[in-house]
């Protein structure tokens, strides 16, 4: 059995995961909501997040807050921050503007999540 | 003095003060002016780049400058409101006048009708908890950090330890991780963690970063630049057990402490405050002890989902515009009783025929308890000090009141 933490919303329930002699197939329990038992199935393939950052704007002293527009697996987090240090915004940039495509070769998008014109 | 007549002048533009303007303007105050100390309005919510704000309030995970400007967005609907930054309230009297410096050197004066307090709360600073050792370079609070991280692309140090384990200290554990800073372990005081479990599940666990409960700081070593502390287990009632020492070397030293509400200007205004949130005594509509001046958001009780801040800031919003209106609203009022296992609640005063939503606190863990509010009864299976219990009382339920509201944790067993 693997108990995990559900991330999804700030409740946080503690799911039970138990393994089926089937693969890929689980008993899962304690979530609150059916997104718990999404999200413990995701979590025992491939777990996932979303990842923010900042990245530097052309000739600005402040940087520009981003994250990737889907979760990316957990263990091309390091991956994708090597790309996103390269980033340099050129102004102006649009909260929501792509900045970046296949992150860490994801094919998740970097997006903006600030506008700065 | 030249004095400038407004109707409803908020102090803060962070999210507070925004949703306070919003919910005045729809309810029909003709004449709204914010003033913020910072360049943009939007509050601490700028730094905070992570997601997960706004699942409640707009059914969707935004992060911090995405909520904001979702608040920023709405004002262009709305003329009746107009934003200075860059402007430092400096006082307020009871008399509601504020004296504001814009931009570098010009101090305004402004009579308001009404006045909305939405100044959020800052970082205990080291000087509050009082660790002994000398005071070399490389200590800094937790918002600090993120603040010249997220806002500037400043990295504060190489090796890092935390200090406190609320949720602004394990994001930032993730985030300096991220950008290529060990973080050698966090630290606890206490025998549980008083952040939010998502955020020990994907800020801590998914990097390994080490949690060590009731654990501190008993020295802080190094001359010019911090080198490292000594930290060491801590008994139940919090003392060190200094036999049991060890050092951990690090060049940078990051205090999450706790969060205050800013609340010298609502002194000044000669506002009541509450001893257990340190913020104002309210009642339902946010009303503070001096009539005309409201308060909302962190400057009112440090809340943990800014969700919560926009919904409470607009009744404040709304009440605020019915007072500048000349409606009286309900004059009788519930006062609310700590019970057991409740540090703080919030409003402390319930409107008789409003309905109201109570933010409660609680002093200490449990599991398998009830939250009791008169007849009403409601099971909870983990309380922490760390989340806030939410629970409305219907015009329906505040029926059954007679002078005032106890709230209380009982164990189930001993419910009759
Ligand atoms: C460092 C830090 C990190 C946080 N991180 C998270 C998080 O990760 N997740 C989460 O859900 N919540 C977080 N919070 C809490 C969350 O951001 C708050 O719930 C929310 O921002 C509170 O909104 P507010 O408008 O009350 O206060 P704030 O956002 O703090 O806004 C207050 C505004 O008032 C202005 N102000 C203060 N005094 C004056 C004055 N004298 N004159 C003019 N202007 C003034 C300030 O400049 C500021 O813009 C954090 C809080 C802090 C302090
Ligand atoms: S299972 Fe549902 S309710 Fe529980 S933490 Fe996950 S999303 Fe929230």
């Amino acid at each position: 059995m693997t108990e995990l933490t559900c991330i999804i919303c700030p409740i946080g329930c503690r799911i039970n995961v138990i393994e089926k002699t089937k693969a890929n197939s689980w008993i899962i329990e304690g979530n609150n909501c059916p997104r718990g038992a999404e999200y413990a199935k995701k979590e025992m393939v491939t777990p996932q997040r979303i990842l923010t950052a900042v990245v530097q704007v052309e000739k600005r002293p402040r940087m520009l807050p981003v994250k990737s527009e889907q979760p990316l697996p957990k263990e091309k987090l390091f991956l994708a921050m090597q790309e996103i240090k390269e980033i340099l915004a050129k102004p102006p940039i649009k909260s929501g503007e792509i900045l970046k495509s296949n992150l860490a070769n994801t094919g998740v998008n970097l997006v903006a999540t600030k506008t700065y014109l | 003095m030249h004095e400038i007549p407004i109707d409803l002048l908020i102090i803060g533009a962070g999210p507070a003060g925004l949703a306070a303007a919003i919910g005045a303007a729809e309810a029909g105050v003709k004449e709204i002016l914010l003033l913020d100390r910072q360049d943009e309005p939007g509050g601490i919510l700028q730094q905070c780049i992570h997601n997960g704000f706004g699942l409640k309030y707009f059914k969707e995970e935004l992060t911090g400058p995405e909520y904001a400007q979702r608040f920023i967005d709405q004002l262009d609907v709305y003329p009746q409101i107009n934003i200075k930054t860059e402007s430092m309230v400096t006082k307020i009297t009871p008399d509601r006048k504020v004296y504001a410096l814009n931009g570098r050197s010009k101090l305004n004066c402004y009579q308001a009708k009404a006045i909305i307090l939405a100044m959020g709360c800052r970082e205990r600073p080291r000087g509050a908890i009082n660790i002994p050792g000398s005071r070399p370079s490389g200590i800094y609070t937790a918002g600090t950090v993120q603040h010249l991280m997220n806002i500037y692309g400043l990295s504060p140090g190489k090796e890092a330890i935390i200090l406190g384990s609320g949720d602004i200290g394990l994001i930032m554990a993730r985030r300096l991780t991220l950008e290529g800073i060990k973080v050698k372990a966090v630290l606890e005081r206490l025998p549980y963690s008083t952040g939010l479990n998502r955020n020990i599940v994907q800020c801590l666990e998914d990097f390994k970063i080490p949690l060590y409960l009731s654990h501190t700081i008993i020295e802080i070593i190094g001359k010019k630049r911090i080198t490292g502390v000594q930290i060491a287990p801590v008994t139940t009632d919090l003392q060190p057990v200094y036999n049991k020492a060890f050092l951990l070397p690090c060049d940078t030293l990051i205090l999450s402490v706790g969060l205050i509400p800013e609340n010298e200007l609502s002194l000044m205004a000669g506002v009541k405050l509450d001893p257990n949130t340190c913020g104002p005594l309210v009642n339902s509509f946010y009303e503070t002890s001096v009539p005309g001046i409201f308060a909302c958001g962190n400057v009112a009780h440090v809340h943990d989902l800014v969700d919560d801040v926009s919904i409470e800031s607009k009744v404040a919003g709304q009440a605020a515009a019915a007072y500048i209106q000349g409606d009286k609203f309900s004059s009788s009022f519930f006062k609310v009783n700590l019970g057991r296992n409740i540090r703080s609640v919030i409003p402390q005063y319930v409107a008789t025929n409003q309905p109201t939503t109570l933010y409660i606190r609680t002093h200490f863990p449990e599991k398998g308890v009830s939250l009791k509010i008169g007849k009403n009864r409601i099971q909870q299976r983990v309380v922490t000090p760390g989340e806030t219990i939410r629970y409305t009382l219907s015009p329906e339920k505040l029926k059954e009141f007679t002078n005032s509201i106890t709230v209380s944790l009982e164990e189930e067993t001993k419910i009759d």
